[in-house]
């Protein structure tokens, strides 16, 4: 029943797609003579090859940094694609651009049977803008449209990149999808004397093999069986192992960069890319002076600012050269009204400051999906911006990437992560807002007359707060007749509605907002000799239940938990009664509580019911339990009685 | 006396509305207007859009054709700010490119009472080589926000007088007032057409020239609504108002006249005389042995057509592409099993042809590329095979380029109102491809009431033609532990088991498991309440708004038909059956029945659903939707069971 929004897309770095597979020309030798006889045949043990779309035979990567100031990547990987599907793990593709060169790409098909089928060179590659979206961006990517005429079949795939930013090292994530078996993968980076180089080990369950010696590292990853996705499935890198790289001085597009600390690193970004982007035209701030008035409290005229931005800017997504990092100037969004999200969030900082109101530019994975900046690992790292103001001891978290968010509130795009925040001496990790369990409440209060001809007719107020508020937000931007369709889809348990009011309220001074719907259906209930068989619960069933999975491998998550609370009165026509009443039914566990009870009053019928469903990261084996909770509650919420006429 | 008033004032409006439609003329009433007058949920409008397309004569003799259009566009919300970016592509492959020029781009506000003017700059115009042959003008306007009025032209240079531009009325917001005026050199013949249901009027005129006379057409329309999404369209842009140009001929004073298109016969022999199509049906050594191989003279021609139709489509595998023109031509597709449809039908049709039958290339329109509307040789994007045997009269439709296809199936999206067989002396002849034959699926569940709390059973499905077609689509070569979870996400309630797939050449596909559910019976008070089609009953109306625009479209006709027996638990006797219902749409277009009974303590429910028409008029829209809402009713009854005394 939860919409999702798809706004703010917002990619600082669309370069630092996970790179995988690497190699020299030695090696490569020595691996074509390893291989020559009997590599490419298409034939692996059942236990690899069950679930499997692909299977990586052979993965090397190799990362050189012989200085700072430059990079080079070769990768070689042998992978059998057993079907259609498989074909997306293939990751015949590399980005480039003005810092960042294709050096060579290729790649050879063999058959079922080993034999050589194709030579693809890099004239078979399609060169394309990336383009997603975007206004403007200077990203290219070469990519191969294989069309296989035979399964299984192995592709060797090689490239060499080279590039002078070694911002962005590659992560290595040797088991990326599902479905995916892995037989051998491995990575090595070799670096200069005076590189700085570090990497962090991502905790996981499996076994990696580790080698390191002076100026060089490498890790391998074997006999990996794969896996299927999985309902409700927790994030891969909870569960599977990933290698983060980084520099403590790298170069940037050719700017010199510091990632000691992050205190360093973001006194770095503070200096190179936000310092000199600050000036506001003078008009700009004469106008929002007098917005402000007389108003003296910081959050207030936060607010009065912030509005202003809204009401004068709107989101594109440029990424041009260093504006890959580097806002745009301040005084050129006040003067165009546009930018990305880097370049509105800080001129809503430099506007702040004119006005004495510090605030932070700060970096954040974002996404509804949560993710962290990883705080023991200093590096070029979030895909988007938002600004933070210090709040006594909180901060406000602003998302200036949108016209309509109210001041304040961060939704799930950003919420509860950890996130850099950037100022010239203080740079560090905190956390954003989080809404969790009860704090996503939407309370739902029904009136639902049951008329003498089987029709209904009801009302209903639904308040939602927390992460539901930013949920229903999105009917703000809907069309009359989107909100009939949502509606529709909303009361989906009674058919042939006709909506006579769909109204809606956002107090976004509170984050609350309120539905008011009204409604008549015909035919909601069906007489069968004199009985009638009433539903309980109409207006909103939660009908969601896992399915069953008795193997389940993969550990759950929930991400933010919820709280629906709702009180229905029911009205009879007045020949008619309730033939019993069932018992009040309450169940716990440790995903959540539920309590549904109805009673009878001056002949209506009231039914209250109480769901809590909470946040939390759960081992797979006990997904059995959720499932059956959620049965249970499932069940609950389908509940019906009886009406008779009254003696 | 009258008629001279009348002239004038004729020509007093025409001042005013030149003015009204000429750019930079923004008011300050434009900028305070808060919604759109006819359609007060629009996020902006285009107040105008008008243009021209006129032909200059290079040095080099060729015509160049000019195309200027200006925009005058309202955004009215937050929602719309997309609006203020804009593009155009255009081609820059082929000997010649095409050029693209964007001016007076400007956004105007209402400041206090007077309005602002903000230019597009350079730094707001963005280039993007797209693809190899395409690029991307883009612009971004600033200072836009709601209540903006923003304003640009562009202009676009082509060389070729044979790929003269859409113009399109009508967008996903209000259009206001649009003209557009062609000036179209006398010795070239266009062909032109207008899709869609609203009021373009159209004027003529000739107008002399220094190095040619051209004919003016003018073409206006005021206030075209918004173009909205419904379900159960094939393709909407088929509906939309749009002005298509197609070069038909060029009449030359000196020399004889080149035809392009002008019927479907100058279509057919162009289309044939083009070395990637017709050309490639003459190759023959590439496939003689192997084909040679594969038949013999004993052979019934429906034998042959099976055998060549099944070894191309084993053999060749669908790059993905579609064109009705050879890519790797057929020769090197077929050595390299790889190809776009015209190579794999085109190989087809040779193979046919040498195997004696009577076969000829189709040509087609798919969903996607909309419905072809004049004799063109640009509205075609697909090519299959057709096959005339014994002196039948019917035509067996081939297309080898997918896995799931048999003779006379072709897929979905091919699917799209009639196409064109070839015939090799350049005759053409129209061709239906919509199927004549209903597609029939039969489900059929034997169960039983377990514990008076589930139903435990096995499910059988068969399905033939598309049914079949689709089937193939979802669930070939899937293991079994995928396949079941496709079921489950299908059938959503279920628990499923030893799910399988079949298919044999020949036969109905079938789809096999043993299901428990726990849905389909209730118990309330000490009775017992079963959904009569178990997990099979359709819960919900699929036609839900209130409102209609456009025909029904569905994708092809079919029976279905529901067989189900649930035995009830021993001490159980049936107090209530649901009655039976027969319902028919007015035109007999979609059939339903359903009906029940209880023998020996088996319940016996059978329940059909036939769609006779695949496309209903946007009129029966009212019909269609209470026929289905009697539906949903009935299944949603219940069959009530009591205890036995």
């Amino acid at each position: 029943m939860f919409f999702k929004k798809n706004i703010y897309i917002c990619s600082l770095i669309s370069k630092t797609q996970p790179m995988k597979s690497v190699f020299t020309a030695i090696l490569l030798q020595i691996s074509f003579v390893i291989f020559a006889q009997d590599s490419f045949i298409a034939t692996y043990p059942d236990s690899l090859t069950e679930n499997a779309n692909a299977i990586v035979k052979t993965e090397r990567i190799l990362v050189e940094i012989p200085t700072e100031k430059s990079m080079r990547i070769t990768k070689y990987r042998v992978i059998t694609v057993y079907n259609e599907l498989g074909l997306r793990n293939l990751e015949t593709v590399e980005y480039f651009d003005k810092s960042r060169t294709v050096k060579s790409i290729e790649g050879t098909i063999y058959n079922a049977s080993g034999k050589e089928i194709k030579r693809i060179r890099r004239k078979d590659f399609t060169e394309q803008a990336v383009s997603q979206g975007s206004i403007a961006t200077d990203v290219r990517v070469l990519f191969l449209e294989y069309t296989p005429v035979s399964y299984p079949f192995t592709m060797i795939y090689e490239s060499e990149i080279s590039s002078s930013t070694t911002a962005f090292l590659p992560t290595w994530m040797p088991v990326d999808s599902y479905f995916l078996s892995v037989i051998h993968s491995s990575i090595t980076v070799q670096y200069g004397e005076n590189v700085r180089f570090k990497y962090k080990e991502i905790p996981f369950n499996y076994n990696l093999d580790k080698k390191e010696e002076k100026g060089k590292i490498s890790f391998t990853f074997q006999n990996f069986k794969a896996l299927r996705s999985e309902e409700m499935a927790a994030k891969m890198t909870t569960f599977l192992p990933s290698v983060l790289f980084g520099l403590d001085a790298f170069q940037y597009e050719g700017v010199l960069g510091i990632a000691e600390s992050w205190n360093l690193y973001g006194k770095w970004i503070y200096d190179k890319l936000l310092k000199e982007t600050e000036e506001i035209p003078v008009e700009t701030i004469n106008t929002i002076a007098q917005l402000i008035g007389t108003e003296t409290d910081p959050m207030k005229k936060a607010k009065i600012i912030y509005e202003y931005m809204q009401s004068k800017t709107r989101y594109v997504s440029i990424q041009l050269g260093i504006g890959g990092w580097k806002p745009m100037l301040a005084k050129d969004v006040d003067r165009l009204g546009y930018g990305d999200c880097k370049a509105l969030t800080n001129y809503t900082r430099s506007l702040l400051k004119v006005f004495n109101i510090p605030s932070y530019y700060s970096l954040v994975y974002s996404g509804s999906e949560k993710r962290d900046i990883t705080e023991d690992f200093v590096s070029m790292q979030g895909t988007h911006a938002i600004l933070g103001i210090p709040n006594n001891q909180k901060i406000t978290w602003l998302e200036c990437t949108s016209q309509t968010m109210p001041f304040g509130f961060q939704g799930d795009f950003t919420d509860d992560r950890k996130v850099l925040i950037i100022s010239e001496n203080e740079s560090k990790i905190v956390k954003t807002a989080s809404y969790l369990n009860e704090q996503n409440l939407q309370k739902t209060h029904s009136k639902v007359v049951l008329n003498p001809d089987n029709s209904m007719s009801c009302e209903v107020k639904i308040v939602s707060s927390g992460i539901v508020y930013d949920e229903k937000l999105a009917l703000k931007t809907k069309k009359p007749e989107d909100v009939k369709d949502y509606y529709n889809a909303f009361f989906s348990t009674i058919n042939n509605k006709k909506f006579t009011k769909t109204d809606f309220k956002d107090a976004s001074s509170q984050f609350e907002f309120t539905e008011n719907i009204q409604f008549n259906a015909e035919d909601f209930v069906k007489k069968v000799q004199d009985k009638i068989i009433l539903p309980l619960n109409s207006v909103n069933q939660v009908a969601f239940v896992p399915k069953k999975n008795k193997d389940r491998k993969i550990p759950f998550q929930i991400d933010r938990g919820y709280c629906m609370e709702d009180e229905s009165i029911i009205s009879l026509p007045s020949n008619l009664q309730a033939e019993a009443l069932p018992e009040i039914q309450k169940f716990e566990s440790e995903f959540g509580t539920y309590v549904a009870s109805v009673s009878e009053v001056n002949g209506s019928l009231i039914y209250k019911r109480k769901l809590v469903i909470k946040s939390g990261f759960y081992e797979a084996q006990k997904f059995e339990s959720y499932r059956k909770f959620r049965d249970q509650i499932a069940r609950a919420e389908n509940s019906k009685i009886v009406v008779i006429t009254k003696p | 006396m009258k008629l001279k008033i009348s002239l004038l004032f004729l020509l007093i409006c025409q001042i005013g509305l030149s003015q009204k439609y000429k750019l930079g003329a923004v008011t300050a009433d434009e900028l305070k207007e808060k919604t759109h007058p006819k359609d007060t949920s629009a996020l902006g409008a285009v107040l105008f859009k008008t243009g021209k397309t006129t032909f200059n004569l290079t040095n080099e003799g060729s015509f160049e054709l000019i195309t200027e259009v200006f925009f005058k566009i309202k955004i009215y919300k937050k929602e719309g700010l997309g609006l203020a970016d804009q593009k155009v592509s255009y081609y820059t492959g082929g000997s010649g490119s095409e050029k693209v020029f964007i001016s007076d781009a400007y956004t105007y506000n209402l400041v206090g009472d007077k309005v602002e003017k903000t230019k597009l700059k350079s730094e707001s115009q963005f280039k993007e080589e797209a693809t190899e042959n395409w690029s991307v003008k883009k612009i971004t306007f600033p200072n836009v926000k709601e209540g903006s009025i923003i304003e640009y032209s562009y202009k676009i240079v082509s060389p070729y007088v044979h790929n003269f531009r859409d113009w399109v009325f009508q967008y996903k917001i209000p259009v206001n007032y649009v003209e557009y005026q062609t000036y179209i050199p006398e010795i070239l013949k266009y062909r032109t057409v207008i899709s869609g249901f609203e009021k373009i009027l159209i004027d003529e005129k000739v107008v002399p020239g220094n190095d040619f006379n051209s004919i003016k057409y003018t073409y206006t329309a005021s206030n075209i609504p918004g173009q909205k999404e419904e379900e159960f369209v094939k393709n909407i842009s088929n509906y939309t108002s749009i002005l298509k140009y197609e070069l038909a001929a060029i009449e030359y004073k000196t020399k004889p006249s080149k035809n392009f298109s002008l019927s479907w016969a100058d279509v057919a022999k162009t289309i044939y005389d083009n070395p990637d199509f017709g050309g490639q049906l003459e190759f023959r050594s590439y496939y003689e042995d192997e084909v040679g191989a594969l038949i013999n003279k004993t052979m019934s021609d429906t034998e042959k057509m099976t055998i060549l139709f099944e070894f191309v489509q084993k053999n060749m595998n669908w790059n993905e592409k579609e064109s009705i023109y050879c890519d790797l031509g057929v020769k090197k597709a077929f050595k390299q099993k790889v190809g776009n449809t015209a190579d794999i039908n085109l190989m087809l049709v040779a193979m046919l042809r040498h195997a004696g039958l009577n076969a000829n290339p189709v040509i087609l329109s798919t969903r996607d590329n909309g419905i072809p509307v004049f004799p063109s040789r640009s509205a075609f994007n697909y090519v299959i095979a057709a096959v005339r045997i014994n002196g039948s009269p019917n035509q067996i439709l081939l297309d080898a380029s997918s896995k799931n296809t048999v003779p006379n199936i072709i897929p979905i999206k091919t699917l799209n109102w009639e196409g064109k067989l070839l015939l090799p002396k350049g005759e053409s002849v129209s061709i239906y491809l919509d199927p004549e034959k209903h597609s029939t699926k039969s489900i059929t569940i034997l169960a039983k009431i377990v514990d008076n709390t589930s139903i435990e059973g096995k499910f059988r499905e068969t399905a033939d033609a598309y049914h079949a077609y689709l089937a193939k689509s979802k669930y070939s070569d899937l293991s079994e532990k995928t396949l079941q979870e496709n079921l489950v996400k299908k059938y959503e309630t279920i628990e499923i088991e030893q799910a399988t797939f079949k298919k044999e050449t020949g036969k109905p596909t079938q789809v096999n498991f043993s299901f428990t559910s726990d849905n389909a019976i209730e118990i309330i008070g000490d009775k017992l309440y079963v959904s009569p089609l178990l997990f099979l009953g359709m819960d919900e109306n699929p036609f839900q708004s209130e409102t209609r625009n456009f025909p029904i479209e569905f994708d092809y006709i079919q029976k279905n038909n529901y067989t189900i027996s649930v035995k009830i638990p021993d001490d159980y006797e049936v107090e209530t059956f649901p009655q039976p219902l027969l319902l028919q749409t007015n035109g007999a277009e979609i059939n339903y029945s359903f009906k029940g009974s209880e023998t020996n303590g088996m319940l016996q429910i059978s329940s059909s659903f036939d769609i006779n028409a695949s496309i209903l008029e946007a009129a029966d829209y009212e019909m269609l939707k209470s026929f289905f809402k009697e539906i949903v009713n009935k299944e949603g009854e219940k069959i009530v069971l009591k205890k036995k005394k």
